[in-house]
């Protein structure tokens, strides 16, 4: 390997992975190029309304992390921007990068929208990427209101200066800020990097090529992404289910599924998402309009993931959605009303006809093109379906080394798969890059703050916001206001208080006037307080000591028809905000040390490859696992392989240190410094670590009924594996070659044989007519999806065939969960002759012994018959269950469990393998059931998360945080039961006490605190109060007959935290 | 304030409720500029007493705004406020104030339009009301008696 050089990487495309990557490694000290085709970042996510199975608003998760990935002063964002060709090496790249130019100057365009309206184009014309074609907008546009960078784009396809030269160009003199800029050209630079994170996405299968849908020919046929902008409040309906041919509410909504997937003649994979988008979109429809009828014509219902199924109830049961198991033949217009008429079979086989308003195809992913055209670039392989090529032990690595791969780029799958691959990836390359950590990042320093005298010196800065503001609220009167309020020293008009002349302007004032509180009416804090808190950071006051006022989104834009109120309201506003500086504290914020280790808890697959990940970054990690052995939960013929080498790569790595026999009796502590007493029969030790991994497994569920274990010739699946030779594999987790690394350590998995032959029993043994059934004991106590059941048994059903062609082979099954790739595992095995039989959930097959003759009787859904077969061989799918032993890690880390033993994540979209708490992450099957590479994937992703605070070495805690006074504190317990962070604890004093490092700030304890006793910094009782009384004085009480500030407070200023 | 408007606070949660106030300004729609918004972590932060103090300073009606149900980002804080509102409203025509001058709702903050829409509707709502003015020394006590 050639030297590891570089500390930057590359993140092609800016969607939800690419950003998780690249927020992952700018936190763990490397620098990002965040490399984006389109004008601003957030990709499929954006677009969406609401993210199944809770239904949470997509914009809100994702929003904050587009703020946050746009001011990382460790990631640089690169728009309209696509990789030209990668040279070098890992750890050595030279990247060529070409830049399109925007037209718009992001540094000086503060998206006021002036050039919008100013357009020519009187109209919105073209129709809106964003909006998928339903919404229109201008050649010169915002991408969405949320958009980050947040800057105007001009495309030069549609404007008429490029189009014909001849164009008033009315923006160029319209933007106050000069922003536009007509001179711009392409750029071609050249960017060196250690690695590269690829993240493209998909592209929506295109519904034009399935005609029989009619989609394009008929107004009211929609696709899936499309009706999501109908539901999105910020869409083109403003959230109002409307038809595209008359505008009126449509009642009848048909929703078709597999539009393009499951089909040779398209995309033969399962798109793996459609069946829970589209019953998400279902809901989310009648939940906006309760006279919507939503209607699902679908093959298989594929709800394999946590909290899918229940989704798919609470559809059925609450929302009365209905689901109709067919393929839909044909969709046709009738030309009067543009109602839509579909034809398909019912579950009888009769033919029926039925009309609808509006019908919405569930379009699936497709590879996106521009990812293909990037991997000739990048010189990276597709496989067969024109997705990345992975290795199956490494999920995220791509054929070139140094090229990672993440997201649907790699096949499909929903937002907590790709997050997690985004994290995973950026794992592998903290490894990888681990030697040249910190080399490119860049921490800022600071003046010493000042300590604040205690009375208040308040500066207020009204900013015109252009005309923005200042067109519609009279802003020099507002300034002049500002100057009366009790403790302000200084008021002034600025033009923009975001430009860097003033920011600079802003310091020396602070300087000058010795303030020490600062205030800015001006936009909304959610993008720009941290930027004016950095400012004043530099001019050395105490970040806290600010405060922002929000004039312009909430004052002069909702009332430009009413400017004098207006006017009022915003120096009521500002009369408040100033009312609020004047009770700011300092807050402090103090750094913890961190202990650089890592403690994994459970020693299978998972807690092996979080392990090593770990210990490929250079992180000290004890590996604890209460059984004798390691990678006890592998027991499948074609893992054995992984396995060895797994074991192997843990045995001799330098940063490991295994403890089996091993359990925890205690823990203690808090991100950065737990302390734990492992105990094993060698007697009791104790070890710091910074952070924690839960790697517990899942297992097979041991089947009850079925004859099982009254009759050798009945066994579950995991047990017919063992059976089965390895080398007949299908090829299920097959590795491509080269490509084939966990770790730096482990060498390329070549798919050897270390099975033993499970149980004696040969291939010839096991009988020519095997009854496979799915979903066993999957009933009210286990009513979830095992997700990986379907699969298994059909890549054993495949292994019997290949044996024995002659075997007939039945499967019984509620639904096939073949999605994804599985997809093709069906296909073959229909091909094959097995065959499939779909059982009612409330009649599940019957297995009976006659004079020692098995029988399997089974009703048979489609054809409403009962079969009885006569097997040689009874196999059971009897799902996973949890590791019992989550249950005492429950209780000792104060992390949730679900009612049916699995763990509890964060946010099931953003950060599926965090815990809420800090410094605890999940992954294994005791999080949820998963194939081999999703574990994979989520251990590697567990493990960089992990990593991130590992690689810090100090952790910041305090700022906005809540701490009790003991003067007050009567020890009642309320904010120890209502903290959803287990942020209090009780100290020796017998009192409440709140631990910085964990608490989040929400001040949740401070409003139930009986005793008031409890203060959030920031958002203190006398802070808020303040506000209150100010919004509501009356005008006419002269403001010098305000009794003095009461500050300052008992010892201001050195009021210590945490 | 012009005196026929009713005077609204509306405490608003920053994730969502403050991101959609902020929405509806960048959609340019429009609401009655009695409507003022003070910003908290999390309606979580929300202290029954700064309920009580609003109406006592001379609110005519509150606005109490958080993350929809489930989405709260501090897990549970809109439950908590949902709660505390709930209580207060119950104790509000004790201190001769109805208890409809008082409201919880939850938004996602891609629903600039329906904060709009509650800050017009809760307007209206109090119009429709007897005007609250004259009787705060009256009130005032009332909430001393609390
Ligand atoms: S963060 Fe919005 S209610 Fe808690």
């Amino acid at each position: 390997m050639s030297e590891i050089k570089h500390g930057s990487v590359a993140v092609v495309g800016g969607g939800i992975g690419g950003i998780q990557a690249a927020l992952d490694l700018a936190d763990s000290g490397f620098y990002v190029y965040l490399i984006e085709e389109g004008p601003a970042i957030g990709g499929r996510m954006a677009q969406l309304d609401k993210t199944f199975p809770t239904n949470d608003c997509a914009m809100c998760m994702l929003s904050p992390k587009l703020v946050e990935v746009g001011r990382h002063p460790n990631v640089q964002i690169i728009t309209l921007a696509s990789v030209e060709s990668l040279e070098g090496r890992p750890g050595n790249f030279q990247m060529t990068i070409r830049q399109r130019p925007r037209y718009v100057d992001i540094t000086r365009c503060i998206a006021c929208g002036r050039c919008i309206a100013s357009c020519v184009y009187q109209d919105t014309k073209f129709p809106s990427e964003f909006e998928v074609g339903l919404g229109k907008r201008k050649p010169v546009y915002i991408p969405f209101p949320q958009a980050v960078p947040l800057a105007a784009v001009v495309d030069p396809q549609t404007c008429i200066f490029f189009k014909s030269g001849r164009c008033p160009q009315n923006c160029l003199k319209a933007c106050e800020r000069g922003a536009l800029d007509f001179t711009q050209t392409e750029k071609l630079f050249m960017l060196e990097v250690g690695a590269v994170i690829v993240a493209p996405g998909f592209d929506p299968y295109d519904a034009r090529r399935v005609g029989e849908y009619g989609f394009g020919r008929y107004a009211n046929v929609l696709t899936g992404p499309q009706f999501e902008r109908l539901l999105s409040a910020s869409g083109p309906t403003s959230g109002k289910v409307l038809r595209p041919s008359d505008g009126k509410a449509p009642k009848k909504i048909a929703f078709i599924q597999c539009v393009g997937s499951r089909d040779l003649r398209h995309q033969r994979y399962c798109s793996a998402v459609c069946c829970m988008y589209t019953t998400k979109e279902a809901i989310v429809a009648k939940e906006h309009d309760h006279q919507i009828e939503p209607t699902i014509f679908y093959i298989d219902l594929r709800a394999y993931g946590k909290g899918f199924e229940n989704l798919v109830k609470r559809a059925r049961a609450e929302h009365g959605v209905r689901y109709i198991r067919s393929m839909v033949s044909q969709v046709t217009e009738i030309p009067e009303t543009k109602n839509l008429l579909i034809r398909y079979r019912d579950e009888s086989g009769s033919l029926q006809e039925e009309e609808f308003d509006l019908v919405v195809l569930a379009v699936g992913m497709g590879p996106s093109a521009k990812g293909q055209e990037l991997a000739r670039r990048l010189g990276i392989e597709l496989n067969e379906h024109g997705f990345a090529k992975t290795s199956a032990f490494n999920p995220v690595m791509s054929t070139r080394e140094g090229v990672f791969v993440t997201g649907a780029f790699t096949g499909p799958k929903d937002i907590p798969e790709t997050v997690v691959q985004a994290s995973a990836a950026a794992a592998a390359v903290e490894a990888l890059l681990a030697p040249v950590r910190g080399t490119r990042t860049h921490a800022k320093d600071y003046p010493e703050e000042l300590v604040p005298d205690g009375t208040p010196r308040i500066g207020v800065f009204v900013c015109h916001c252009g005309s923005n503001i200042a067109g519609v609220v009279d802003v020099k009167s507002v300034a002049e206001y500002a100057k009366t309020l009790p403790g302000v020293v200084h008021a002034e008009n600025v033009l923009y208080t975001c430009s860097q002349d003033n920011l600079k302007h802003m310091k020396e004032v602070i300087r000058e006037k010795r303030l020490n509180r600062v205030v800015v009416a001006s936009c909304t804090p959610r993008n720009l307080a941290a930027l004016f808190q950095d400012t004043i950071r530099e001019a050395g006051l105490n970040k806290f000591l600010f405060e922002m006022v929000n004039i312009r989104e909430q004052c002069s834009w909702v009332h430009s028809d009413q400017p004098e109120q207006a006017t009022e309201k915003a120096k009521r506003l500002v009369r408040m905000g100033v009312a609020k500086a004047r009770e700011l504290k300092p807050l402090s914020v103090q750094s913890v040390r961190v202990s650089p280790a890592a403690l994994v808890l459970g020693g299978g697959l998972s807690g092996m490859i979080a392990a090593l990940t770990l210990g490929d970054s250079g992180f000290e990690t004890h590996l604890v696992e209460r059984s004798a052995e390691l990678g006890s939960d592998l027991e499948s013929a074609d893992v054995q392989g992984l396995k060895a080498k797994l074991l192997d790569a843990v045995r001799v790595h330098p940063k490991l240190r295994v403890h089996t026999n091993t359990t925890v009796r205690e823990i203690s502590g808090f991100v950065g410094n737990f302390s734990s007493v492992l105990r094993s029969p060698q007697g009791e030790e104790r070890i710091q670590h910074g952070v924690v991994i839960v790697a517990t497994e899942a297992y097979e569920h041991k089947p009850s009924g079925y004859l099982y274990g009254e009759d050798a010739r009945v066994l579950t699946q995991r047990a017919l594996e063992k059976a089965l030779t390895p080398q007949a594999s299908p090829g299920l987790f097959t590795v491509p070659p080269a490509a084939a690394r966990c770790t730096v350590q482990a060498e390329p998995a070549e798919d050897e044989a270390h099975a033993p032959r499970a149980q004696g029993r040969g291939e010839g043994q096991l009988g020519k007519t095997i009854v496979m059934i799915q979903c066993v004991g999957r009933t009210e106590r286990r009513p979830y999806c095992s997700r990986i059941c379907c699969a298994e048994a059909l890549k054993n059903a495949l292994t019997l065939l290949e044996q024995d062609p002659d075997r007939q082979i039945y499967v019984l099954y509620r639904e096939m969960i073949s999605y994804g790739f599985f997809e093709d595992l069906y296909r073959r095995a229909r091909d094959g002759g097995v065959v499939f039989i779909r059982y009612d959930e409330q009649s599940p097959p019957v297995v009976c012994k006659e004079n020692d003759q098995l029988l399997v009787t089974v009703r048979d859904a489609h054809l409403r018959q009962e079969l009885v077969i006569k097997p040689d061989l009874v196999v059971l799918s009897p799902g996973v269950v949890p590791d019992p032993y989550n249950e005492e890690l429950s209780r000792l880390l104060k992390v949730p469990l679900d009612s049916h033993g699995f763990f509890v994540e964060a946010h099931i979209k953003l950060r599926p393998v965090d815990f809420a708490s800090h410094g605890i992450f999940l992954c294994g099957g005791s999080h949820a059931p998963g194939t081999v590479p999703e574990l994979i994937a989520k251990a590697q992703a567990a493990a960089g998360r992990a990593a991130i605070v590992l690689s810090r070495g100090q952790l910041e805690a305090g700022g906005i945080i809540a701490s009790v006074d003991p003067e007050k504190c009567t020890a009642c317990l309320t904010c120890l039961r209502e903290c959803p962070f287990g942020a209090v604890f009780i100290n020796e004093q017998g009192l409440a006490e709140i631990e910085a490092v964990k608490c989040q700030g929400c001040g949740i304890c401070a409003a139930d605190c009986p005793a008031k006793a409890i203060q959030l910094g920031q958002f203190e009782d006398a802070q808020e109060l303040a506000m209150l009384e100010e919004l509501f004085r009356p005008e006419q009480v002269a403001l010098k007959a305000l009794t003095p500030s009461p500050l300052p407070r008992r010892g201001e200023g050195e009021r210590g935290r945490g | 304030m012009t005196n026929d408007e009713p005077k609204i606070v509306a405490f608003c949660c920053h994730y969502c409720a403050f991101a959609a106030a902020d929405l509806a300004g960048v959609l340019r729609l429009k609401y009655p500029p009695n409507v003022h918004i003070i910003r908290l972590p999390c309606t979580g932060k929300l202290d029954a007493l700064y309920l009580l103090k609003a109406f006592e300073a001379g609110a005519d009606g509150v606005i109490v705004a958080g993350c929809l149900e489930g989405s709260c980002h501090f897990i549970s804080g809109n439950l908590r406020a949902k709660k505390r509102v709930l209580v207060v409203k119950s104790l509000l025509p004790r201190l001769g104030i109805e208890p409809e001058r008082l409201e919880f709702f939850n938004l996602s903050s891609a629903q600039g339009d329906r904060f709009a829409q509650i800050a017009r509707e809760m307007t209206e709502r109090i119009k429709s009301l007897s005007p609250m003015r004259g009787e705060e020394s009256e009130s005032k006590s009332g909430v001393d008696a609390l």
